[in-house]
């Protein structure tokens, strides 16, 4: 982004020159291109967001007044809301698990289909098709049909030997959440779209120069592919992040923070807190709480980013 | 894709679309429309518009504008129209969340309309009025009564040649009966004792000891011996070891649909945490008729402890702009033999006592049940419970998370009951 | 054994197909059994078999009737006209809104820009009660308005996307057409948009997808059943107190996923064309 911007700074330097009014004029044609979002983002976002800074220091359930406690909320929830702290841990563990998982099916995926074979096409869609249900009721009921003691799951494991004892994945205080992460993992459509199209802008021509120089298939992928993929892995990285920090569909739908809390995603929490029980205020500082934690993971990993993402030279 | 002037007929509509909603809708005429909010499934819907139906073909000047969607979801819309202020004029409403809304003045006092004559109600019951009363005041009217049930499978009963469960049997009895079953046939006593997760097991057994769930003001617990917690999750822990209910982990993965229960293929003889008005529900699900049960008594108990609930309430938004009309429909829905009749047992066995006797009259296999339970009940029943305090759900929550932590056996019954007493008075408290 | 190159290719593509057919079936097994209890006798739609035990197709028909005569026709309708508004006025404005952050200057533009991609962490749930007060004070609350129009407005993602691709397009395109006397707006509909058509497409696809989809929004918003999409209208089937018809149930929810698929298959060579990376920097 910052070369960009140095190029934009020798655009302003070179407007000194222009008269006031064409430079009033410059400024408003760029205004009113990005009015539709400036609109949208100041109406829909940025109000509702200051609006709910303010309730989280106040104590506020759903049917009356907000009242104002200052840091209350936050000194409660830090030093005594257990709950938050295992809901936290909770996040964390299936996002390190769930992202990577996820991104790995969709990359794996997408490099099988990246080249056009008879029926790729049918395969795409196919493969496609489990984000489509998302968390829908269909999903929930198999998931927790696959995933019981009498089901398909421990069936298989069974008949390969690898466990003699059924056991019930959902129940299991210390299991359940694998049942959702293993879902994360399985509905990885939109990163695969992302990484097909990535892969698209690969020059073959570097492929080609591999190849000369006597790379095989596993060298080339480490060599050219990796490298030149690495900014859509960073965009995938972060946009799945996000999501998986803020899961709640899948998590409500199958298990909804059972077995003893062990699957209590903090977005499931926050929407306890905040919708079942009312508690706007105690709501709104926990949705806050997580929005500075997002962004400080999101700005880690920014910082890191350039360490490992490769970018082609601008001049490409 | 766009030609230019598809375009621009993409923006006008836009324009338009964004103009139109600065101008409000203002038609308006001699007409007043009140807004009906109800949750359900099709067939209540269905039956609840035939009695709008029929009420706006008397009152052809009031039009019902129905609001209903299913159970997912109705509480989170509720609150936030609540929030805002923005509540319909006449909601379907459970008890246990009522007080919140009464504390925050959201929902009318209907005495007034009752005492003024609005509202007939010599054909119901003052216990079933009293069902509706939240610190006193009516705040709401109960559609029906609801008991809390079991449902057994007498074909199992005769197999393993056991009697069936009687209205006098104690948990002892019951646990024996659970075993037994176990015993003779290899399947499950019963899912659960009792109606565990949600609690109402342990509010009969807390008032069967003398003691009650919540104190008369709703500021803490009502019982402060922690014994009797202690001694319910252990009957439970018995029998889990037993083997004749369903263990932890089986609980939690089992469905949650009614009609998937257990008992519904065989697996259990008996399925104990339901309520009166799921028979038709349950009985389906098995494909023949499943008898409901009582709860069981205590040995020593004190007090009667079984109870009978409201199976939902109309309520009045305090701040509809036509309350007289709202009285009108109210009065139709509670006395209008033929409305009564078409909306049957579906919002559990009505209050009024004219409309049930011409329920009772074509009643069908399954309501005919119904009914005889529902009387047996209200034969074998304490006081109504006092209303919920708005901090309900939260209590709740915390007596399931001890419930379960103390049956995936985490902690002893004894560090559960601290925990829970702990938890709720700290809740109740604030 | 030498094998020759085509018949190293050929069986290549055999283990390929043989491969990723059967775990084919793993992916579409949870569609495959819904599909299947669409078809299965009352009773027995959440029976763990794949195969029917019969072809109920009367379950279509039952789920179709809807709710106190408002049949799934409307539900579909309702959902047709939300995304189908929410994806043009989406691809659209937020093409406008990616123009004027790539092709023009402005005092801002970087502070902006950062603040539109540092939108993309604010989780919705943080913003669905204030927005309820907002348009309930905007008298708003029982129309499509506030389901439609935040939907319709340029979101971070599709203005992302966006940006990314109009990068890709060489700049040397529009300043020629500036040198000719285009304004930028002339600019934007004669030479950006035109070309904008992969980019459109894929966000196209998305937006309609997740609209479609959305329940709470329209949950919160609507009061009139004859207003309620689909995916509000799949939840009325279950309530814990009364029997839920499950074939009707899948019937339904099988139905509603169709559009996106076909939309998806229909367009999907689109959707990979039109995510760009030109020139990507966070």
């Amino acid at each position: 982004m910052n070369n960009k911007f140095e190029a934009l700074d020798t655009v302003r330097s070179l407007d000194k020159g222009m008269d006031r009014k064409k430079w009033l004029k410059k400024n408003l044609v760029g205004y009113a291109f990005i009015l539709p979002w400036l609109i949208g983002f100041l109406a829909f976002i940025a109000y509702p967001l200051l609006s709910s800074l303010y309730y989280s220091l106040t104590e506020y359930n759903i049917v009356g007044d907000p009242s104002w406690v200052g840091l209350k909320n936050y000194i409660n929830i830090f030093t005594d809301d257990s709950k938050f702290w295992l809901s936290l841990k909770v996040t964390f563990y299936y996002v390190i698990f769930a992202v990577p998982l996820r991104l790995i099916s969709a990359l794996g995926l997408a490099l099988l289909f990246r080249k056009a074979r008879p029926f790729t096409n049918f395969y795409r869609a196919a493969y496609y098709v489990p984000s489509i249900l998302g968390g829908s009721v269909a999903i929930s009921v198999v998931w927790r049909q696959l995933f019981s003691s009498q089901g398909a799951f421990n069936d298989l494991l069974v008949a390969l030997g690898i466990m003699q004892n059924r056991i019930s994945w959902i129940g299991h205080p210390n299991y359940a959440i694998w049942t959702l992460i293993i879902l994360a993992a399985w509905q990885f459509g939109s990163p695969m779209i992302i990484f097909l199209a990535g892969l698209k802008q690969i020059p073959k021509g570097l492929y080609e120069a591999a190849e000369i120089d006597g790379a095989g298939k596993i060298q080339q992928f480490f060599k050219v592919t990796l490298p030149l993929l690495t900014p859509v892995l960073f965009f995938n990285l972060i946009m799945q992040m996000v999501k998986m920090f803020m899961v709640f569909t899948q998590a409500y739908v199958i298990t909804q923070g059972g077995p003893l809390n062990r699957t209590l995603m903090y977005a499931v929490y926050l929407f306890r807190e905040g919708i079942s029980f009312g508690h706007l205020g105690y709501g709104s500082a926990l949705a806050w709480i997580i929005l500075v934690l997002l962004t400080i993971v999101t700005v880690i990993i920014f910082k890191t980013s350039n360490k490992w993402v490769y970018y082609q030279s601008e001049g490409e | 894709m766009f030609s230019k002037r598809n375009f621009s007929l993409v923006l006008i509509l836009t324009l338009v679309l964004s103009l139109s909603l600065s101008v409000a809708a203002l038609a308006q005429d001699d007409q007043v429309t009140l807004r009906f909010s109800w949750w359900g499934s099709q067939s209540r819907h269905e039956k609840t518009l035939r009695v709008i139906e029929m009420f706006e073909e008397k009152y052809p000047n009031i039009k019902i504008q129905p609001e209903y969607t299913g159970w997912s979801g109705y509480w989170d819309k509720m609150n936030a129209q609540a929030a805002g202020d923005n509540l319909p004029d006449i909601i379907q409403h459970v008890r246990k969340f009522m007080s919140g809304y009464v504390q925050n003045e959201q929902l009318l006092d209907l005495s007034p309309y009752i005492e003024d004559g609005s509202i007939d109600t010599t054909n119901i019951d003052s216990s079933y009025l009293e069902m509706g009363k939240i610190y006193g005041k009516q705040m709401g009217l109960a559609t029906g009564v609801n008991a809390p049930a079991g449902y057994y499978d007498k074909e199992l009963f005769d197999a393993a040649g056991i009697d069936y469960p009687s209205a006098d049997d104690t948990w002892q009895d019951r646990a024996e009966m659970f075993k037994k079953i176990h015993e003779e046939l290899g399947i499950l006593g019963a899912s659960s004792p009792t109606a565990q997760q949600d609690g109402t097991g342990f509010f009969v057994w807390l008032r069967q000891h003398g003691a009650s769930f919540y104190n008369e003001d709703g500021t803490a617990l009502g019982y402060d011996d922690d014994q009797l917690f202690v001694d319910f999750m252990k009957y439970d822990l018995d029998l889990i070891k037993s083997g004749a209910v369903q263990n932890a982990m089986q609980r939690q993965e089992s469905a949650r649909a009614v009609e998937e229960d257990l008992v519904t293929n065989g697996k259990a003889a008996t399925a104990t945490n339901y309520w009166s008005n799921q028979l038709a529900a349950i009985s389906t699900g098995a494909g023949k008729l499943l008898h409901p049960f009582l709860y069981p008594k205590a040995a020593d108990q004190t007090q009667e402890g079984r109870f009978m609930k409201p199976a939902m309430l109309l309520t009045v938004s305090k701040n509809t702009e036509h309350p007289a009309e709202v009285m009108k429909f109210l009065n139709f829905w509670f006395n209008d033999v033929e409305a009564g009749k078409v909306i049957g047992t579906d919002r559990g066995v009505p209050t009024n006592t004219k409309v049930v006797s011409a329920l009772k009259e074509n009643a069908n296999q399954y309501d005919k049940v119904v009914f005889d339970f529902v009387d047996q009940a209200s034969k074998n029943s304490g006081t109504a419970l006092p209303p919920q305090p708005p901090k309900d759900q939260e209590v709740i929550a915390a007596y399931e998370e001890a419930y379960w932590q103390v049956i995936y056996e985490m902690i002893s019954p004894e560090e559960g009951a601290k925990q829970f007493r702990e938890a709720a008075n700290k809740i109740l408290a604030d | 054994m030498n094998l020759t190159f085509s018949q190293k290719e050929k069986l290549k593509n055999i283990l390929f197909q043989v491969c990723v057919g059967l775990f084919c079936l793993v992916m579409l097994y949870p569609l495959l059994w819904m599909v299947s209890g669409s078809l299965k006798s009352s009773g027995n739609a959440l029976s763990a078999t794949l195969l029917p035990d019969a072809f109920r197709f009367q379950n279509y028909l039952e789920g179709w009737k809807g709710f106190g005569g408002v049949s799934f026709a409307t539900f579909f309708r309702n959902s047709l006209f939300i995304s189908g508004s929410a994806t043009i006025g989406q691809i659209v404005l937020a093409a406008f809104s990616a123009f004027g952050f790539t092709r023009t200057r402005f005092i801002g533009q970087k502070f902006w820009f950062a603040i539109m991609i540092a939108t993309v962490l604010v989780p919705m749930q943080i913003l669905r009660i204030p927005q309820y007060i907002m348009f309930n004070n905007w008298g708003w609350v029982g129309s499509y308005l506030p389901v439609i129009l935040p939907q319709m407005l340029p979101v971070p993602f599709f203005t992302f996307l966006m940006v990314q691709f109009i990068r890709g397009i060489p700049s040397e395109l529009d300043e020629a057409a500036e040198i000719d006397g285009c304004s930028k707006f002339g600019t934007f509909f004669k030479i950006i948009l035109p070309n904008l058509k992969p980019v459109l497409v894929t966000a196209g696809i998305f937006r309609f997808y997740w609209s479609w989809n959305d329940f709470m929004t329209p949950l919160l918003y609507l009061q009139n059943v004859t207003k309620y999409p689909v995916s509000i209208a799949l939840k009325m089937f279950s309530d814990p107190n009364a029997v839920t018809n499950w074939g009707a149930m899948f019937a339904m929810t099988f139905l509603s996923i169709l559009p996106t698929m076909i939309i998806f298959i229909f367009f999907q060579r689109y959707l990979i064309d039109g995510v760009s990376f030109s020139g990507l920097k966070g």
